[in-house]
């Protein structure tokens, strides 16, 4: 299921040609709105919910709506994008909560625990 | 990376070691095994004993980085940066870490507490440390020339300043005379002074360097390029007279038939279309005004002896290339009679501040004498009215600053020269600051009698003279009185079209307005305190009344310090400050957004497309750094990888249960306020790690996200107050990327509250206190961070 974006937080990166999300988007389907300047996507069914979009958003304005065989509304899967790890977090649709820490640089500082 | 960091932890005869046991500190500091090459605890570092520990230490185990935990880096900054450069490391390698006014004041009493804060924060700074390499010169080329825009006082003092400094300066003035307004004033106050020795002795001086040109009679139409490499094109009006050879005998005055209202004494009297030159006129030529000439008239031309007449010539133009510019383009004198009840223009015998200055002056039209133009007379009734269109809604808002002096000072030598004369001066309120007092005092004691009114009304009266009609707001009557001849003070508004000429070319006046660039008045200002002689056109310092109105001793002081700002982008290689951003081009994607963020606007984009920033301009706030999505904006020494390896370097609880904060703080305002509340000995939860950052706009987003997934409770983010950040909008920016983090915590089911952002001013150190105690006591009651327990792959 395709992102979703929320108007309010996106600022369509402040005018610019190509936001963010257009730029990252695998199958090239994210685009600005002529209006109103805020990213939509151009065809919801060729998303494959890489979810690329929602990870690079600066104003975390993408959510990404898991399809419905995974989980029905409000079943929820958030990246949250650190300097060197990425966190995501799911909640299913009892509200359930998991979450799972991704390290993506190994900083190699835990020598010194005791 | 650092490979041998010294600990050093001080005791600071007492203030450190009775709250914390520095023997349980010697065996927590043992823990600390990774690049750690020395650990020592030391009573008194700052001592001379100390001093030798460390030194002997650098030399004797290779630390390539050391941190001092003690007093906090505006104590004995000197004295630790001395010592660390005399023993071969560079002082950034230094790192200082507060455990004195941050954790062993506040918690004085619970020396379990401050034990392990102290601990947690060498942790924090031990990883920092690893991550610490030394700064590397980052130098950029230019052109070691500068152009000064103005030869009036501002101009001429900043030329001076910069020859004299080995720049080769070329000085660009539209008139065919130096000095500006200056040259036109007969006395200067407070001295009583000639304006004129000074502006002669100042320009003996500039050709004395050798390294100045001046151009007269030019204006700069067109300016491109950036700080350190511009291109303008001058354009020089010809004089149609050839220098050298015209011997200034007078024969084409003569035979000229045209009158031309005279500029240099401000409209006062005329000259013909061909005139002698002006005082301080420096090419010793004629000049021929060819706008007012006849068609086909060439009288002067057939008149003069010498044939140093040309009618041909042309107006050339130059390209110039310089590094820098100070634009002096200096004020004009408001339009008075736009303030119609005055009378200016319908009234010959109502004149401006300044055309009183040439009616005094001994070069001026009337050869010093006080002959009022209109009627003719010798003024015996003089009357000054101030304010004429200043600090008036409806024509200019602003104090000129100055007004109330000149006049002051013109009715001192009205006094002077006659006691006969009577002068009065009608005021809204008299403003002379400083010593400038001391000839308010002079002007009543030596009979000016001064009257506080609102705003008077000219007159004609059936006499012949004038007659002002103003109420006295002291008494609440209405006076009537006549004058002879009436001074209005003019204001002071920015003159010249180079402000146009840079708006348009090089900086437009939106994004001046958007980074806070013009003042109210519509001069360029830089932010008053921090960055005075900023401009958003970088590599253009502003001078003398182009950037606000000042007397002559302000305007001296303002070109100097735009010469000393100038001197920095006018060199072939320019050495820059190290803390200047990098934008590391295998992460970027272009996004632009650092272009958005910028407080200064100093990126722009090159061949590639990537944002690049201007060395020479950037302000090293870093805001760019936590504007960057991708978190690929690097910079030297404390950055975005030491902040993450600080929030992630497993930062103990204080006692068990308790939640750990980490908290940014802006080095400029919410810093020195917890150093404040320490001070005060103000106690706060130990929970608070304090992290002083450049500029609160530096912390990414990412840096927080990072903490958060690494298990710590709760962020505070704490910056200056809106509108008082000293990089603009630094505070802002953190304060709305904040809420959009909140909101999406909210989303994941993680409590927003978690992260907070505070405004604290340099003296809100009981604020500071308040709300440190508010988010501990929130988040013992949310409880503990949700990914302490979650799984890592």
């Amino acid at each position: 299921m395709p992102p979703k974006v929320d108007p309010t937080k996106c600022d369509g990166c402040q005018g610019e040609s190509e936001p963010l999300c257009e730029q990252v988007c695998p199958g090239n389907l994210m685009t600005l709105h002529k209006e109103t300047m805020k990213a939509i996507i151009r065809d919801k069914s060729d998303c494959w919910d890489c979810m690329t979009c929602t990870k690079a958003c600066p104003r975390q304005a993408i959510q990404t709506v898991l399809q419905y065989q995974l989980a029905y509304f409000p079943g929820k899967l958030i990246p949250l994008v650190g300097t060197n790890s990425v966190t995501w977090t799911s909640i299913d649709c009892h509200g359930r909560v998991e979450r799972f820490v991704m390290k993506t640089l190994v900083s190699g500082d835990d020598e010194d625990e005791d | 990376m650092a490979n041998s960091i010294g600990i050093f932890v001080c005791g600071c005869r007492g203030l450190v070691s009775d709250s914390i046991d520095l023997t349980l500190m010697e065996a927590e500091l043992a823990k600390l095994k990774k690049s750690v090459g020395a650990r020592v605890v030391h009573p008194w570092l700052c001592g001379d004993q100390g001093c030798e520990t460390i030194r002997e230490n650098i030399a004797d185990r290779g630390l390539d980085c050391v941190i001092l935990a003690g007093c906090p880096e505006n104590v004995h900054g000197p004295l630790f940066d001395g010592l660390a450069t005399g023993a071969g490391l560079a002082s950034e390698m230094l790192l200082r870490l507060d455990i004195r006014e941050g954790c062993a004041y506040p918690q004085r009493g619970s020396p379990d507490h401050s034990f392990r804060k102290a601990a947690n924060l060498i942790r924090m700074w031990t990883a920092r440390a690893r991550l610490m390499k030394p700064f590397e010169e980052i130098k950029l080329p230019g052109y070691r020339a500068a152009v000064v825009a103005g030869g009036g006082l501002a101009g001429l003092t900043a030329a001076l300043e910069l020859a004299e400094a080995g720049i080769n300066v070329t000085l660009i003035e539209k008139e065919s005379f130096i000095g500006g307004n200056v040259a036109r004033l007969n006395k200067v106050f407070p001295r009583m002074c000639d304006s004129n020795c000074g502006l002669t002795y100042l320009y003996s001086r500039i050709k004395d360097t050798g390294r100045a040109r001046l151009m007269t009679l030019s204006e700069i139409v067109s300016l491109r390029g950036k700080a350190g490499r511009y291109e303008a094109g001058v354009v020089t009006r010809p004089r149609y007279i050839k220098e050298g050879i015209c011997n200034g005998c007078g024969q084409c005055v003569k035979a000229c038939p045209v009158e031309v209202p005279d500029r240099f004494n401000c409209g006062l009297g005329s000259h013909r279309a061909v005139q002698a030159p002006y005082p301080m006129d420096l090419a010793g030529a004629y000049l021929i005004n060819r706008e007012y000439c006849p068609e086909g008239c060439e009288a002067c031309s057939r008149a003069c002896p010498a044939g140093a007449i040309d009618l041909t010539q042309k107006a050339g133009e130059t390209r110039i290339n310089f590094g820098t510019m100070v634009v002096a383009s200096g004020w004009s004198p408001y339009p008075v009679e736009r303030v119609e009840r005055l009378g200016f223009g319908v009234f010959p015998d109502v004149i401006t501040n300044m055309q009183m200055e040439r009616l005094a002056a001994e070069n001026g039209p009337t050869g010093g004498g006080i002959i009022c133009p209109g009627s003719g007379r010798k003024a015996r009734r003089v009357v000054f009215i101030q304010c004429a269109g200043s600090r008036d809604v409806w024509h200019q808002g602003w104090c000129s600053s100055v007004c109330c002096t000149a006049s002051i000072k013109q009715a001192l030598y009205l006094r002077e020269r006659d006691p006969g004369c009577r002068v009065y001066i009608f005021y809204n309120d008299i403003r002379t600051p400083g010593d400038y007092e001391d000839l308010y005092v002079r002007a009543q004691e030596a009979g000016v009698l001064f009257v506080r009114t609102n705003p008077a009304e000219v007159l004609a009266d059936p006499s012949g003279g004038l007659k002002i009609i103003a109420e006295d707001t002291l008494t609440g009557r209405v006076i009537e009185t006549t004058a002879d001849l009436v001074v209005l003070a003019a204001g002071m508004t920015p003159a010249g079209d180079l402000m146009k000429v840079i708006e348009e070319e090089v900086v437009d006046r939106k994004s001046l307005l958007k980074y806070g660039l013009v003042g109210y008045s519509g001069y360029h200002t830089g932010h008053r305190q921090c960055f005075p002689m900023e401009t958003a056109a970088q590599g253009i310092y502003f001078a003398g009344c182009a950037q606000g109105p000042m007397d002559m001793g302000g305007t001296a002081l303002s070109a100097l310090a735009a010469s000393a700002k100038a001197l920095k982008a006018a060199g072939r290689e320019v050495i820059v400050s190290p803390h200047i951003a990098v934008v590391d081009k295998t992460g970027c994607d272009k996004c632009k957004r650092c272009l958005e963020e910028c407080p200064y606007g100093v990126f722009h984009l090159d061949e590639e497309g990537f944002p690049v920033p201007d060395g020479l301009f950037c302000r090293g706030c870093h805001v760019c750094v936590g504007s960057c999505p991708r978190q690929c904006i690097v910079t030297q020494g404390f950055g975005l990888k030491q902040q993450a390896a600080m929030v992630s370097s497993r930062i103990k609880e204080i006692a068990p249960g308790e939640p750990v904060v980490i908290a940014f703080m802006c080095e400029n305002d919410a810093y020195p306020a917890v150093l404040e509340a320490g001070r005060r000995g103000l106690r706060y939860p130990p929970n608070i790690h304090s992290i002083p950052v450049r500029c609160i706009g530096s912390v990414n987003m990412a840096v927080i996200k990072e903490g958060i997934s690494a298990g710590v409770d709760g962020f505070l983010l704490a910056g200056c107050r809106s509108g008082e950040c000293h990089y603009l909008s630094g505070s802002d920016r953190a304060r709305e990327r904040l809420d959009n983090l909140r909101e999406t915590l909210n989303d994941m089911m993680i409590e927003p509250a978690r992260v907070k952002f505070l405004s604290l001013g340099i003296d809100d150190a009981s604020v500071f206190v308040r709300e440190a105690c508010e988010i501990v006591e929130n988040l013992r009651a949310i409880g503990p961070s949700p990914f302490k327990n979650a799984i890592v792959i």
